[in-house]
Order: structure tokens, then C-alpha cells, then sequence
């Protein structure tokens, strides 16, 4: 923590604060008591110089008495104060006695007035101190929690993050395992569909924003690979308009969209299912929508929608709103939408 | 000779352990499935001696599927990843298979169900695998009628009546019976909402209308429905803690 009064303008106010005091000083002597010019200016110098030196440093014991107990720190200022004031008291009276002729009487009239002088600007400049201190601890604090804010905000981000499924991982591992038999073309294919579909994921940890082009391909990825354990099973139809191919979104957000339709679409059902993916720009937001058929007879098994949800939490997050995903169901179909706001080209 | 079924709904898993049986010649495979539905048919009809089964399929998983089953034959799991699932039947299935795995480990499950097979024993493990499904709150329950399968959703029970060995589940209307046991149903139904409020009830309480005093140590609860199901005195105090009055 600096010495408030050396930040910025402050030294200034400082001085001219003391400069005007001194002044004060001056005129009072003159006025009041008719004193010399020579020595009403002596005094005041002397006297304030002392006082602007001594209370200046005391910002040091204000900042280390704050780690005392209420009461010895009020102890402790007390005591300090009444040192202070006292030294400059002598010390400017004893260099006034040195040069100048004055008379004990002259010493005694301004004892009091000085005196009180001096407490009182100990007690304005302490005062202040504290007041600083406190600015200065509260601008701390505020800065530790928006610090802490953020972090929790970014950790809560990379937690809802997509994380590739073991079961996928494994299931499509054990399909090339399989293919590697009679079919090694379609295994190398498969391999490297799942490499790309892995790396694009590991590299997207990083990064919050993306395009719909990249997002896109990396879910054909996926949908390739889920063909091949499929087959026929599955069918997807695309609708992307080309003004929305360059459009932002975050990152991997469509993943768990499109596995939420595969494993309620394809996985829970015995017949093949159709997904259908829609994007669109319009009025500056881009919308998606995502539908997909399902067997309304069936019940689903646990863990429904936690992929959903981490999605609806994450757009919030992102883009500090709530309204920006919805899901409607009916008999057989399983609708979500996205609205996803541009940023106007930065 | 040994009576293979194959239930799996991805059709390379399945042509994966057609490639590694196809070196056993003492190995016949009579069925190949892709659902739930269709092994439980399988099975029923043909009784292999031994199932190759995958746990996450559509519909029911294979768990769901063994229970539907009155005579359950020696089974080999085949899953890729499945944390709760693994420990739940390591102690009860001849072998777990964890996909993808190599010939040599294949081999070494086969063996192990040749030996079951051969000694023939009726071991209890059998009885267990009914009750080895995953862990956690139970979603569903699968029932067969004849061959009829129906997948009944928690949310939609009423009641479930205790009757010998089975339990009569009042659901939507109909009634269907389980071969399971109250004290099972009592552990695994979320404890939020269903109680069992008498040795051979329990309730769901979305679906309590109101309680009465029937005799002097015990009561009576009417539900929506106007159906009157007794409570003992323990299950008018575990209703009292969870309902607060």
C-alpha cells in the first residue's frame, strides 16, 4: 500500500494544504499578537514544517496499528499524538529562541493555542488516514471477489463443458475392433474420424467461441462414426442457411444436443429414427433448432437430460441470459432450440 | 454341444463375437438379437445354455432383460463401459467381457462357462443376477405378461401390494405382476416418494389423498383414487416424519 498522500494529485493538496495552514499562521500572528514579520514567519515555518514532516510519516503507524487491538491502537495514537505535538512545540520554540529575541510571555500566550492546533491537525490528518485505509481495504476486497467471481465462473464453464463419453470412446473402439477383421478400409476410415472428432474436442477445452462451419464438421464427425455402429438406423437431414455458416457460437455446444438426440432417438429405439438439424440467421441472432423422433412408448432409463441442462447453463452463463434455450416435446418428437446473439464484428 | 444367443443392438459387436465363436466348433449359435425384446423371446423359447448380453440397449437394458426371464442361463457380459454396472455383476455373471477385448481373453470367459455348464450347478449366483442391476434409484420397471413385455414408469405407480413371492404393481390403471420382492422395491423406489406404509404395501405419496383412523393402533390411507390401503402403526410413523404433521 503507497503513502496515500504521494498518489497522484494528492501531493499537491498536500502541500497547499500545509502551505495555507502556514499562512493561516502567519497572518494570526500578525493580526493577533502584532508580531515582527521576521519572526511570524519563523514560527510558522518552523512549527508547521515540523508538523507536515512528523504527521507525514505517521500514515506508517496508522497502517501498523491496524493489526492492534481497538484499544491499544487507540493507545497508541494517543500517546502518539501528544508526542508529536509536543516535539514540534519545543523544537520550533527552541530555534526560535536561538535566532530571534522573544519573551517567555510571548512563549506561554502561544502554548495553548499551538497546542491545540497541533491535536487538532493530528486528529484530522489520523482521521483521514483511517478513512484512506479503509478506501484502500474495501477496493481490495471488492477486487479479491470479482477476482474470485470470475475464476468460479470460468471453472463452472470448463465443468459444463462437453466431455467425450466413455461409452462412445469404448463402443466405437470395439466397431473398429470389428471391422479391422473383413473390412480394414472402413477401420482406418473409422480411426481417423475418431481422431479428428477427439482432437477437435481436446482443442476446444481452451477456447469458448467458435463458428457453425467447425462446429458443424466435427459433428459429422461424430454422426460418421455413429452411422457406422448404427447403420441404417439412423438419418439426418441438415438445413443450414449460408449466412449462418460463419456465424458465432460457443464452443461444442451442439455435441451433447446431438448425442441427447441419438440416445433417446437411436439408442432407445428398435425402429430407425430421423434427427433433423435447422440453422437460420436472423435480426443478428443465430437459431438453431434440433428435432428428433422418438418411441413415445418407451420409458427412458436415468440420467435424462443432464447433457440438456448443462447447455441451458452454459448459454446462461455465456451470454448472461435465460431465455435462450428451450425444449419442447410432443407425442414423438423432441425439439431444441437455440438463440444464440452475434456480436456485432468487433 | 453348446446352445449360443447373442444379444447385442450394435451389429458389429455382434459380428465381433460371431468372428471369435466361429473357432470353437463344440459352439452353436441359434439366436442373434438386437433388442431386449427379441432376446427375452429368445430365451424363453429356445433356452440356450449360454447368452452373450450387452447391458445399454434400447428399450430395456440387460438387466431389465433378466428379469423377465424364468430360467435364467449361464451369461456372459459384454459392455464397453460401465462403471456401476461391472461391480454390480462381478460377483454374479460367469465373465464380463469389457469391449474391445482380444481373442485370448474371449477364450478364457468361453472356458469358464463350459465349466459352469458341465457341473451343471444350480448355484444361487443364477437367483442373484435377477437382482444385479445398476445401482441407484430404479426409473422403470420391466414386467412380462406371456410374452407381452411393459416398461412401467415409477412416476406412474400408485400402489404396490405385497402377494407371495410377487408384488402386484397398481399402475395407470392396470395391475401387473413382478416376481420381486418388497424389500427390494423398498431400498431401490426413491425414498421421497413411495413409502411403505404396511409390511405388504407401499405407497406413492403423489398419490395419498387423505388418512384416517381405522382401528385403535393402526389407520387407513385413501388415495386419489378412493382405493383404501392399510397402514400399521410403524408406517403411520414413518408417514408422520416425512410428512410432518
Amino acid at each position: 500500500m503507497d503513502h496515500p498522500f504521494l498518489l497522484n494529485a494528492n501531493r499537491y493538496y498536500f502541500i497547499t494544504m500545509w502551505v495555507a495552514i502556514s499562512a493561516a499562521h502567519i497572518f494570526l500572528l500578525r493580526y493577533f499578537f502584532e508580531t515582527s514579520m521576521d519572526l511570524a514567519v519563523a514560527d510558522s515555518l518552523s512549527f508547521n514544517i515540523l508538523f507536515a514532516g512528523l504527521s507525514f510519516s505517521y500514515w506508517f503507524a496508522v497502517r501498523f496499528s491496524s493489526n492492534l487491538s481497538p484499544t491499544f491502537a487507540m493507545i497508541n495514537h494517543i500517546v502518539g499524538g501528544i508526542f508529536i505535538v509536543g516535539l514540534c512545540f519545543f523544537l520550533s520554540n527552541y530555534f526560535l529562541n536561538q535566532y530571534f529575541n522573544i519573551t517567555s510571555e510571548y512563549t506561554a500566550t502561544l502554548m495553548p493555542v499551538k497546542l491545540f492546533a497541533g491535536l487538532f491537525y493530528y486528529t484530522v490528518i489520523v482521521l483521514i488516514y483511517y478513512m484512506v485505509k479503509y478506501y484502500f481495504d474495501l477496493q481490495e476486497k471488492i477486487n479479491s471477489e470479482s477476482r474470485l467471481a470470475a475464476a468460479v465462473k470460468e471453472a463452472e464453464l470448463n465443468m459444463l463443458k462437453f466431455q467425450i463419453n466413455p461409452h462412445f470412446i469404448f463402443n466405437s473402439l470395439n466397431s473398429i475392433s470389428a471391422l479391422t477383421l473383413n473390412k480394414p478400409e472402413k477401420a482406418r476410415d473409422m480411426i481417423l474420424k475418431l481422431s479428428d472428432f477427439m482432437r477437435y474436442s481436446v482443442k476446444n477445452k481452451q477456447e469458448e467461441i467458435g463458428n457453425l462451419t467447425e462446429e458443424l464438421k466435427n459433428i459429422m464427425l461424430y454422426l460418421d462414426i455413429e452411422k457406422v455402429r448404427f447403420g441404417d438406423k439412423l438419418d439426418i437431414q441438415m438445413d443450414i442457411s449460408p449466412d449462418a455458416e460463419t456465424c458465432q457460437l460457443p464452443n461444442m455446444i451442439l455435441q451433447p444436443l446431438m448425442e441427447n438426440a441419438i440416445k433417446y432417438g437411436v439408442y432407445e429405439s428398435t425402429e430407425s429414427s430421423m434427427i433433423n438439424l435447422i440453422a437460420k440467421l436472423a435480426d443478428g441472432i443465430l437459431h438453431i433448432e434440433i428435432k428428433n423422433s422418438f418411441d413415445s412408448s418407451g420409458v427412458p432409463a436415468k440420467g435424462q437430460g443432464i447433457g440438456l441442462k448443462n447447455v441451458s447453463h452454459r448459454m446462461q452463463l455465456i451470454y448472461d441470459r435465460d431465455d435462450l434455450t428451450n425444449v419442447y416435446r410432443n407425442e414423438n418428437l423432441f425439439i431444441v432450440t437455440l438463440k444464440i446473439p452475434q456480436i456485432p464484428s468487433a | 454341444m453348446i446352445r449360443v444367443i447373442i444379444i447385442d443392438d450394435e451389429p458389429l459387436a455382434r459380428e465381433m463375437l460371431m468372428f471369435n465363436l466361429e473357432l470353437h466348433k463344440e459352439v452353436i449359435i441359434i439366436a442373434e438379437c438386437e433388442n431386449g425384446f427379441d432376446g427375452v423371446k429368445a430365451i424363453q423359447e429356445h433356452s440356450p445354455d449360454l447368452v452373450f448380453l450387452d447391458i445399454q440397449m434400447p428399450k430395456i437394458t440387460g438387466f431389465e432383460m433378466l428379469e423377465l426371464i424364468d430360467k435364467i442361463p449361464e451369461i456372459i457380459f459384454c459392455t464397453a463401459y460401465d462403471q456401476f454396472a461391472i461391480k454390480a455383476f462381478e460377483k454374479n455373471a460367469v465373465d464380463y467381457l469389457l469391449k474391445p477385448y482380444s481373442q485370448e481373453r474371449f477364450n478364457e470367459a468361453l472356458i469358464k462357462a463350459y465349466e459352469r455348464i458341465k457341473s451343471n450347478s444350480d448355484n444361487n449366483s443364477i437367483a442373484r443376477l435377477k437382482e444385479s442391476r445398476e445401482l441407484g434409484p430404479l426409473t422403470r420397471i420391466v414386467v412380462r405378461t406371456g410374452s407381452k413385455i411393459d416398461i412401467i414408469d415409477i412416476e406412474k405407480i400408485v400402489y404396490i401390494e405385497a402377494a407371495d413371492d410377487y408384488v402386484t404393481i397398481h399402475s395407470d390403471g392396470r395391475k401387473f405382476l413382478k416376481q420381486m420382492t418388497m424389500k427390494y422395491l423398498e431400498d431401490h423406489l426413491p425414498s421421497r416418494e413411495f413409502i411403505r406404509c404396511h409390511r405388504s404395501y407401499i405407497i406413492a405419496i403423489g398419490q395419498l389423498k387423505k388418512i384416517e383412523q381405522f382401528e385403535k393402533d393402526s389407520h387407513l390411507a385413501i388415495l386419489h383414487s378412493d382405493e383404501k390401503i392399510p397402514v400399521s402403526r410403524l408406517g403411520y410413523g414413518k408417514l408422520r416424519s416425512l410428512l410432518d404433521f
